[in-house]
């Protein structure tokens, strides 16, 4: 579920992206009165839940330091190509954290969702070229991250 | 990950099937289920029933144009088999060789209607 991964990659706390994810759910289905048919509506559906999960990673960030995610560290113990794999998604994870939270969503909704530029645009309400900016920024920080790994990976 | 330009403007499939993996919660139908419940629960107003049928109506109406196109196709098809002769080689067989007038014959013609 796209919404549910965007969540994902800004919070990086699964109960926190799904909480995320329900409570933009329930006020996009209050304000669909205000959705416009002729649209696109899973750029209008995810440019709610982006908000949602912007505004709470904000407010965390205000809050304290962030704790670890149970979810990375329920990863961690795990036998020969299995640790192999949660190491490398480990990595990812950490290479996310690194990112600008516009630039994770950006790369998410680019590489693994398969959303063109322009919908990015129109969810992150920024101009196209900022979104290619985002995504060729954020494949670079990520290949230099993920690089050891993958070779390890490889070994 | 295969080595590719960060410039791309093709989805990276190697980074994104990473990224799917990493970012795929834990018990997504549980997830689903609770979600569905969640929006059962909300009360739904007039006005948003009328904003989903506004935008279904034209992919419904698109639908069964497809459909109807299809199915029209289907009967034209049947109903237009080939005959035993089609008309156009039925024609070309009544035209008469050598339509294309030789030089001789074209000067005779003005020739007699000079007369």
């Amino acid at each position: 579920m796209a919404a549910r991964r965007v969540a994902l990659a800004v919070l990086r706390n699964a109960d926190e992206a799904d909480d995320a994810v329900q409570s933009a759910t329930l006020s996009a289905w209050r304000a669909i009165a205000r959705y416009d048919p002729d649209r696109s509506f899973r750029a209008w559906y995810l440019r709610i839940i982006a908000n949602a999960a912007l505004d709470q990673f904000r407010r965390r960030r205000v809050r304290a330091a962030e704790p670890l995610s149970d979810w990375l560290e329920s990863r961690t113990v795990l036998p020969d190509q299995a640790t192999e794999r949660a190491l490398l998604r480990d990595r990812l994870m950490e290479g996310l954290a690194q990112l600008p939270e516009r630039q994770r969503v950006a790369l998410v909704l680019f590489d693994a969702e398969g959303y063109s530029h322009s919908e990015i645009a129109a969810v992150l309400k920024v101009p196209e070229g900022t979104v290619r900016s985002y995504v060729f920024h954020a494949r670079r920080a990520m290949r230099r991250i993920l690089a050891p790994a993958v070779e390890e990976e490889i070994r | 990950m295969r080595e590719k330009s960060s410039f791309s403007t093709e989805p990276d499939a190697d980074l994104g099937a990473l990224l799917r993996e990493a970012l795929t919660g834990p018990a997504p139908d549980a997830f689903m289920a609770r979600l569905e419940a969640a929006v059962r629960g909300v009360s739904a107003e007039r006005d948003q029933w009328d904003t989903l049928a506004r935008w279904a109506r034209p992919r419904v109406a698109l639908a069964a144009a497809a459909a109807a196109f299809l199915l029209g196709l289907g009967v034209w098809r049947h109903w237009s088999k080939p005959g035993p002769e089609p008309e156009s080689v039925a024609l070309a067989a009544a035209e008469p060789q050598g339509t294309v007038a030789s030089p001789g014959v074209i000067w005779q013609t003005v020739l007699l209607e000079g007369r």
